[in-house]
């Protein structure tokens, strides 16, 4: 297993931290009056999301993590585990637990191209795309005319989650929705 | 004035490695220079130059940078400290300063009180900030010193009573929690600016001082360094009550400029040479 020392560290960086692979996000070189060199890092978690800050000795090792993170498209859920398909010739398939999953879930649809984040082989996190596009499938009925207002209401989407929407959006419209804020975008081009 | 960059001798600093070359070290500092020179009867005086660091890369370190350093003969550490308030505010624009301890800086943004905790809580409190050095007490401060700093929202301020270890080449005084380093540093935007000394003049005291640095040395597996006997010599033969103070200038001129990195006012840092 390859190690990386302090001073070769960069923002990217994959490295195993108390037992966990995390990412580095930012280091710096300190040498406080005349004392010890350090270097104060800051590490997101890769499994958990949590920001770490840890200020180490200048010239410590910390053991590189195995991380790859891969386009994969997501097949179909069973109820406790989500598929999902490398898109390269390989065709090799993961499964993620719920937990892994996380937020995720209620954006998936088959066929959505996600970023996968495997550790050790295993997936640790998944990202859906940023715009996600899904149907309405409820929603109270909209009010003619109520285009301009900027009132909302709430629907549910064909994952089961809810958003809010503009008045006049109809149950079986498709629309756009940031996975990374849960805010509707716009009517979907298709629908 | 100019010293030589390269000298046969080098600080014996726990925490400073020098650049070995042919001909002995690229000097650190001009400091042993420029006391030899006081103590032959040169009077007040300064000089701007290189120094080099080895392994200090960052972005407000760079292993060759220029020094500004200046000595004033009769001087007390506290009448250097506005000499240097009113160099700094020539450059960066008029500023207040506050002179606050050691002591009371990290008590205020850490909580701890430094000189009168056991190792072993201090310790504690440094892992609960993120620190994952060793045990070692005068690492475990160093860590804690530079959370204070990282955390102090005051602009411009000096640093001083340092602790009796970190003296160097620094007098020693007893002030209320002890024997402390006549010693200030200045942190302007969080960034160590300047650090001066009330010096040492004794040189039996200097002498055991590099021995027990090279002694810490040996404990860390780093190569012991010869005292420099010609310094040593000059101070036998009476070094004038002094003070003196090393500026960071790249660092001054890159805040002065409103820049984030030294590599901004550098021709060329080190990763590009």
């Amino acid at each position: 297993m390859s190690s990386y020392s302090t001073n070769e560290f960069r923002n990217g960086l994959k490295v195993m931290l108390e037992g966990e692979p995390c990412v580095i996000l930012e280091a710096e070189f300190v040498k406080p009056g005349k004392g010890q060199a350090f270097t104060r890092a800051k590490f997101r978690n890769l499994i958990s999301g949590r920001v770490w800050d840890r200020t180490l000795r200048s010239g410590e090792t910390m053991e590189s993590a195995n991380v790859v993170e891969l386009d994969m498209e997501y097949l179909y859920t069973d109820g406790t585990e989500w598929h999902f398909m490398r898109m390269d010739d390989t065709f090799e398939q993961v499964s993620a637990s719920a937990a892994v999953v996380g937020d995720a879930k209620q954006w998936l649809t088959e066929q959505d191209r996600c970023t996968v984040t495997l550790w050790e082989g295993d997936p640790i996190s998944v990202v859906p795309p940023n715009f996600v596009e899904l149907e309405i499938k409820d929603t109270d009925p909209g009010v003619r005319g109520d285009t301009v207002a900027g009132g909302s209401k709430p629907a549910t989407l064909a994952t089961g989650t809810t958003i809010r929407v503009p008045l006049f959006i109809d149950v079986g419209e498709v629309v756009r929705v940031d996975t990374r804020t849960g805010e509707y975008v716009g009517r979907s081009k298709q629908s | 004035m100019h010293t030589p960059v390269v000298g046969s001798q080098t600080v014996t600093d726990i925490q400073i490695d020098s650049i070995p070359v042919q001909r002995g070290f690229l000097q650190t500092s001009p400091e042993f220079f420029m006391k030899r020179l006081l103590a032959s009867g040169v009077p007040s005086c300064y000089q701007i130059g290189p120094v080099f660091r080895d392994g200090e890369v960052g972005k407000w370190h760079n292993p060759e940078f220029m020094m500004l350093e200046w000595y004033r003969i009769g001087f007390d550490s506290r009448q250097l400290r506005e000499e240097v308030e009113g160099l700094v505010d020539l450059v960066l624009g008029t500023g207040t300063y506050r002179t606050v301890t050691y002591k009371d800086l990290i008590g205020e943004e850490i909580g701890i009180d430094v000189f009168d905790t056991s190792p072993r809580e201090i310790h504690r409190v440094a892992v609960h900030l993120g620190y994952s050095g060793s045990e070692d007490f005068t690492e475990v401060c160093d860590f804690l010193y530079s959370q204070a700093m990282n955390s102090c929202d005051c602009s411009r301020y000096f640093v001083v009573d340092f602790p009796e270890e970190s003296a160097a080449l620094a007098e020693t005084k007893i002030s209320e929690s002890g024997m402390v380093a006549d010693r200030f540093e200045l942190i302007a935007s969080r960034i160590e600016l300047a650090n001066g000394y009330n010096e040492l003049l004794d040189p039996d005291e200097l002498k055991r001082r590099m021995a027990l640095d090279n002694k810490i040395r040996c404990d860390k597996s780093k190569s012991a360094v010869d005292p420099d006997e010609r310094l040593l010599d000059a101070m036998r033969h009476g070094l004038p009550q002094c003070s003196g103070v090393a500026i960071g200038l790249d660092r001054l001129v890159a805040l002065a400029l409103g820049f984030e990195s030294l590599g901004q006012v550098m021709t060329f840092p080190v990763n590009r040479i």
